[in-house]
C-alpha cells in the first residue's frame, strides 16, 4: 500500500492508494493536459491574430477601417461627422492624403529632436528599406497580358516586340 | 550643457509641441485628446518660461516682468554666448 501525490490541473493534491486507479487517473490526467494544451494554443493564436490585425491597422495598411469623428463648427459644437481615413471609393486621377487619427504625442524633447511630435509622422529615409521595397516589387511578375498572348513562333523571329501588330487598342481612326 | 541652456531647450521643445499640435488641431479642431495635450504643453511651457525669466531675465520683449526697469539689456547678446 502506498500513497501517491498527484497534482491535477487545478493544483489540488489528490491522494490515490490503489495502483490501478492511479494509472487510470494518470491517463485521464494526460488526456486532460492534451486538451488543455490545444485549448491554450488556440487561445494564444487568437490573441496573436487580434494583436497582429491591430498592428496592421495601426500601421496604416488597413487604415480605411478607422474613422475620425469631428464636429462641424468652431469649437466642439455642431453635428458630428465621421471622416474616413481614406475614401471608400477613391477616384482615378485624384490624390488623397490619409486623414490623421490622433494617437498621442512623443515626449517634448524627443519631438524637437525628431522634427515632429507625432510618432507616425517620423519617417527617416532608410536607403536599405527603400531598396528592399523596390527589389520586392521588381521580383513580382510584371509582364503585361499582351506579351503572354504572343504566339511562340512570332517571338522567335527577330521582329521587335513593340510594333503595330501587338499594340492593343485602336491606333487608327474609326473610318479605316 | 549648463542649467540655463537646458531650461531654454526644454522651453523650445514645449513650444515646438505647441506648433506641431497647432497644425494638427487646424484640421481636427474638436479632437479632445489633442486639445488636452495642447493644454498640458501650454501650461508646461508657461511654467518653464516663468522659471527661466525669474532666474535669467526676459525671453521676449512682450513679457518684461518690470517695465520700469529695462532688464532686456542685462541678458547676454547672441555674440556673448559661450562657445
Amino acid at each position: 500500500m502506498f500513497t501517491t501525490l498527484l497534482h491535477s490541473h487545478c493544483n489540488i493534491p489528490i491522494y490515490i492508494q490503489d495502483s490501478n486507479l492511479r494509472n487510470e487517473f494518470c491517463q485521464e490526467n494526460r488526456k486532460f493536459c492534451f486538451i488543455y494544451v490545444i485549448f491554450m494554443v488556440t487561445f494564444l493564436c487568437k490573441i496573436h491574430r487580434m494583436y497582429y490585425e491591430k498592428i496592421i491597422i495601426m500601421e496604416g495598411v488597413a487604415m480605411k477601417e478607422i474613422a475620425a469623428v469631428i464636429y462641424a463648427g468652431n469649437c466642439c459644437s455642431g453635428p458630428s461627422i465621421s471622416i474616413p481615413v481614406m475614401p471608400d471609393d477613391p477616384q482615378l486621377g485624384h490624390t488623397y492624403t490619409p486623414y490623421q487619427v490622433y494617437r498621442g504625442i512623443l515626449p517634448a524633447m524627443e519631438g524637437l529632436k525628431k522634427g515632429t511630435v507625432f510618432k507616425e509622422l517620423y519617417q527617416p529615409y532608410d536607403e536599405k528599406k527603400e531598396e528592399r521595397l523596390w527589389t520586392n516589387i521588381n521580383k513580382q511578375p510584371t509582364l503585361p497580358e499582351v506579351n503572354k498572348q504572343l504566339p511562340t513562333k512570332q517571338t522567335e523571329k527577330t521582329e521587335p516586340l513593340i510594333n503595330d501588330k501587338y499594340i492593343r487598342g485602336t491606333v487608327y481612326s474609326d473610318n479605316q | 550643457m549648463d542649467e540655463r541652456q537646458k531650461l531654454l531647450e526644454q522651453i523650445m521643445a514645449y513650444d515646438f509641441c505647441l506648433v506641431d499640435l497647432g497644425l494638427f488641431l487646424d484640421t481636427h479642431p474638436s479632437d479632445e485628446n489633442a486639445l488636452k495635450d495642447y493644454r498640458m504643453c501650454y501650461e508646461e511651457s508657461q511654467k518653464l518660461r516663468k522659471i527661466y525669466e525669474e532666474k535669467y531675465g526676459p525671453l521676449s520683449l512682450r513679457h518684461l516682468p518690470n517695465p520700469n526697469c529695462w532688464q532686456w539689456v542685462d541678458s547676454p547678446w547672441p555674440w556673448e554666448k559661450e562657445a
